[in-house]
């Protein structure tokens, strides 16, 4: 469904990735994990067009997206979720959820907020709060829910767990799992590793900017010297 | 007096409201202040000038400097968007208007010079004896009152309401979130930028209505919409739209006083309320009045 083939990408004269190649099956869960600094959210960030790409091609559903805009990667049908600040904090939820429906026609936009929200009944309680007064979760839950919104066909999540409460981390994979099995490609960057192998049907290992490992997950957590040397997990 | 002093402070405060709302969004939008945006004012308003010299009304030229101030704004903001996107800071952005801001004033005295050698007129003028006169009072106090009001209303109503007008609140608070979930944040800043400059040609129009133009007022109008926009908040449109009535009417209030206590010579002094003014509200409030007004009725 995405295909990004030897992608080089920074900022300015920064170069962050170096010839990146990876592949999103469509309907898949991939993960994308590595160390500090490694450029997994510039990886997310260079596929939705917020990066400078020196040279490399990405592709959506065999159509070419490299070095379009993000606002129309967003009509693309693809959602991307950054690490922090996807949401406008001195806006309503509301609002924040018309905002992520901008691209639908009106009476769309009126129909989907309503089916949002009996995704994520919770929302009812806070629609017209704004969300600099939301808890974390909260706004996690709305980050999720606008990301819905658009109907997506590919969801790209920079760590959505990160700095939550493990009860809501929970709750988000809980989520990302729902979205998957309703047919959503989801690429998901993650700091926990456990958890990205547990929840990613394959993943990419991202060290200094280039691809060091891909594969199965469910080889890769078996893989007992990568694991140790990469991650302190002992199989 | 009284009278006369009042509608100097209903014209100067409305068309220091349709300025002031304008400057401020540009704040937000570049992070620094546009210094062209006076000179802007002055040049246009000599399009009222020209209209009045061949005949017609000086209200005939609203959508001709209102045109021309819009598209000098959006050309400025071309400029600055470019140079943003290529890694310059708010200082060079701020340089860059002052430079523009002086070719502008240039501009503006050519202009004038030409229009008073070949017209007869004199580089500085005022328009009040074009206007005409209902319930005794000069049309321009209804027209730019008015203006504003309604500007300030629809405006409201439109972030408010409107999907459009709810991205732009987006736009404002963060660019590249929006043009994430697919604003075209370029396009909606065009629009944004070209309806300031629309409302500085319509202000230009308003001012030179009541009171006198001549190139070098443009610093005034610098002191007087930076102080509005500062007394308002910085970040708050709207802030700066009340921030330019208490300007203005501060002024007034101010003449009325130190004329009965020291003599009529203090008017000349007048520029000196909205720094004044300035100097209190960082003290007391240096977000600006709306967000103190905001922190108060959040506790």
């Amino acid at each position: 469904m995405l295909t990004l083939e030897n992608v080089n990408s920074g900022y300015g004269s920064s170069q962050v990735l170096f010839n990146v190649s990876l592949n999103v099956e469509k309907g898949s869960i991939t993960a994308v994990i590595g160390p500090n600094g490694s450029g997994k959210s510039t990886l997310l960030k260079t596929i939705f067009g917020l990066t400078d790409i020196y040279s490399g091609s990405i592709k959506l559903a065999g159509e070419e997206i490299t070095k379009k805009k993000p606002h129309e990667i967003a009509k693309k049908g693809i959602v991307y979720l950054s690490q922090v600040g996807n949401l406008f904090q001195n806006l309503t939820a509301r609002e924040n959820l018309i905002i992520a429906g901008y691209i639908l026609p009106k009476e769309k936009l009126e129909a989907r907020i309503k089916e949002v929200i009996q995704i994520f009944p919770l929302l009812k309680n806070f629609m017209e709060r704004q969300v600099s007064m939301m808890s974390g979760g909260e706004r996690q839950l709305l980050a999720i829910a606008c990301a819905l919104l658009k109907e997506p066909s590919l969801i790209l999540f920079d760590e959505p767990t990160t700095h939550l409460s493990p009860k809501f981390a929970d709750m988000i994979e809980e989520k990302i799992r729902e979205l998957n099995s309703m047919g959503i490609t989801v690429l998901l960057v993650e700091q926990d590793v456990k958890r990205a192998f547990r929840i990613s049907d394959t993943t990419y290992i991202l060290v200094a900017g280039r691809v060091y490992f891909q594969g199965k997950s469910s080889e890769l957590i078996k893989h007992e010297k990568l694991n140790k040397l990469f991650f302190g997990l002992e199989s | 007096m009284v009278v006369s002093l009042l509608i100097d402070a209903i014209v100067l405060s409305s068309t220091f409201a349709l300025l002031s709302f304008g400057f401020t969004l540009q704040f937000i939008t570049i992070g620094t202040i546009n210094l062209a945006q006076p000179n802007i004012v002055i040049f246009t308003s000599y399009f009222a000038l020209l209209f009045c010299m061949v005949g017609y009304s000086p209200y005939l030229s609203i959508p001709v400097a209102s045109l021309v101030g819009g598209i000098l704004t959006l050309s400025i903001w071309k400029i600055l968007s470019y140079m943003k996107k290529r890694g310059s800071d708010s200082n060079t952005l701020l340089i860059t208007t002052l430079a523009i801001s002086l070719i502008i004033y240039g501009s503006t005295n050519v202009f004038a010079d030409y229009i008073s050698r070949t017209m007869g007129t004199r580089r500085i003028f005022g328009l009040s004896i074009y206007d005409f006169n209902f319930l005794g009072m000069p049309g321009v106090l209804f027209f730019s009152l008015i203006s504003s009001i309604l500007f300030a209303l629809i405006f409201h109503l439109f972030l408010k309401k409107c999907k459009t007008g709810i991205a732009i609140k987006a736009i404002l608070e963060d660019q590249s979130l929006a043009e994430i979930h697919g604003v075209n944040t370029e396009l909606l800043l065009n629009a944004m930028w070209f309806i300031t400059g629309c409302l500085s040609g319509l202000a230009g129009v308003f001012y030179s209505m009541w009171f006198f133009v001549q190139p070098v007022v443009w610093i005034l109008f610098f002191v007087r919409m930076i102080s509005a926009c500062i007394i308002g908040g910085t970040t708050k449109p709207f802030g700066s739209f009340f921030g330019a009535f208490i300007v203005g009417f501060s002024e007034v209030l101010f003449i009325i006083v130190s004329s009965n206590i020291i003599g009529p010579g203090m008017a000349a002094y007048r520029s000196i309320v909205p720094v004044a003014l300035v100097c209190i509200i960082l003290f007391i409030a240096p977000k600006g009045i709306i967000e103190a007004i905001e922190k108060y009725r959040r506790e």
